[in-house]
């Protein structure tokens, strides 16, 4: 390689700023690299002109590499032409040793794209590193918004519970006074009452599912309380489809099915033992529920019809936005049809 | 077991209860259940230091403790202090129920565990079947 223009075109292919320079720091060639961050062709000058700082410690490198064919490492800045220093890695190595006619030659190189691709990989390294402590302190304070939304879940179950259970036992406690038949038998029928109400709110809030409630866990788990709730026992059928329910939906039927049960086993089978069969279907987007007892069908006293369990059932019915209806040929059954979960909402 | 079964034997006495609760009304409310079901509460007891000491006293066949008392421990601390000293049955009436309690309670080994709220005929079949064991009903 005689020619030195085919040195200088090999020079510039390095992608990095490269030059090469006598001892005293004076520029002899730079590649193209380097032409481009310094703006100019340093040729000539002195390389300590493009260097921050007083030289001295740019001579010291200058001098170092001249012992040596080995590279070392030195970390000086640049000045670029748009007046920004360019902190970068350099090598410095002896390229020809002097003659009696020409100076020794030292090649420098300055490893730009490696620091400052470090650079930016260090910025976004910085940036992800803000970004995953920001989500760790999110993630954080949700995982504590939701411990704190379960305690006070938790807080009102157990208030809830409590609280109607107290209530429960205040009308007890008067019941026991014994005032009058009258009287002692409000009381019972209010206890059952709030007992369903109870065990409703109970599957409500163990399913926690806030948009609805899976009437095939409800309604044997009620029919279960409700007939632990009278002495005289009755076979108590349950056979229930997949029916979601609006939480809305589950106390109020909760109380239709305890005061049908309580009427199948009040007056149905008044005369003797037998079943009672408890049916949830759903058709479409509508449910039925069906109470159907296997006894004689004992005539329901008329101001019960007009006051009592009739009375609340046709209330709550309305309430559900459903039907009701009794058939009493050969037993007595009632069934309430409405539209459930979701659908209920354009009744 | 501390209590003797009461058996159609006259000289058998009613099985005796504690009553571990904190709410004034639940605590009498069972108390007069089950005194009109002819079992004999021995005593009422509305934290667990109180409930261990009474426990002591006076040697009740089964403890119904609530899990929230007054004080720092709970009933199932005073549940498992009970059953290391004696071999009083324990029964849980309470609004609270998860695996994690259960699994607190298991080495007092309960005898049943009744979820509030509750009805006078489920209260007493829960009485008799945490004495059934050991122990007939009244």
């Amino acid at each position: 390689m005689s020619d030195p223009s085919d040195f200088q075109r090999l020079f510039d292919l390095d992608q990095d700023p490269a030059f090469i320079v006598g001892p005293d720091g004076r520029v002899e060639r730079a590649n193209a690299a380097a032409r481009s961050v310094l703006g100019q062709d340093p040729r000539g000058a002195d390389l300590a002109s493009f260097v921050p700082g007083d030289g001295t410690q740019l001579a010291l490198f200058l001098d170092r590499c001249s012992g040596t064919r080995r590279p070392l490492p030195a970390a000086f800045a640049l000045k670029a032409a748009d007046g920004e220093a360019r902190r970068l890695q350099w090598q410095g190595v002896l390229l020809s040793p002097g003659t009696a006619t020409l100076p020794p030659r030292l090649l420098l190189r300055c490893r730009r794209r490696g620091v400052e691709e470090f650079s930016i990989l260090g910025r976004k390294i910085e940036e992800l590193n803000r970004e995953v402590g920001q989500r760790r302190r999110l993630q954080v304070e949700l995982v504590e918004a939701l411990a704190q939304k379960d305690m006070l879940v938790r807080e009102l179950q157990h208030r809830v519970k409590n609280h109607t259970q107290m209530l429960m036992g205040m009308f007890r406690e008067a019941g026991r006074k014994g005032e009058s038949a009258e009287l002692e038998r409000f009381i019972e029928t209010t206890l059952t009452r709030l007992h369903a109400i109870g065990t409703a709110e109970s599957y409500m809030y163990r399913m926690l599912e806030w948009q609805g409630i899976d009437a095939r866990e409800l309604i044997p788990g009620l029919c279960q309380a409700i007939a632990a709730s009278w002495p005289e026992h009755a076979a108590i059928a349950v056979a229930a489809d997949d029916v979601e329910l609006r939480n809305d939906q589950a106390v109020p039927l909760a109380l239709i099915l305890h005061e049908l049960l309580a009427n199948a086993l009040r007056h149905g089978l008044k005369f003797g033992p037998g079943r009672v069969d408890v049916k949830l279907q759903r058709e479409g987007p509508r449910a039925s529920l069906t109470v159907e007892d296997s006894g004689t069908g004992a005539t329901i006293p008329e101001a019960e019809r007009a006051h009592g369990g009739l009375a609340l059932i046709r209330g709550l019915c309305r309430q559900l936005g459903g039907v009701f209806s009794v058939d009493r040929q050969p037993h007595t059954r009632c069934i309430i049809t409405w539209c459930s979960g979701a659908e209920a909402g354009a009744v | 077991m501390t209590g003797r079964p009461a058996t159609g034997d006259p000289q058998a006495r009613a099985p005796s209860l504690l009553i571990v609760e904190d709410d004034w009304f639940i605590a009498t409310d069972i108390r007069a259940i089950a005194t009109e079901a002819g079992y004999l509460v021995v005593a009422m007891a509305s934290s667990a230091d109180e409930a261990v000491a009474a426990a002591l006293a006076h040697r009740p066949d089964l403890a119904l403790l609530d899990i929230r008392l007054v004080g720092e421990r709970d009933g199932i601390d005073a549940a498992l202090e009970i059953r290391r000293h004696l071999e009083t049955a324990i029964l849980m009436v309470t609004a609270h129920e998860d695996e994690a309690l259960r699994r607190r309670l298991a080495p007092a080994a309960p005898r049943g565990w009744l979820l509030k709220p509750f009805s006078q005929p489920q209260l007493l079949a829960a009485i008799k079947a945490a004495l059934e064991p050991c122990a007939a009903t009244p």
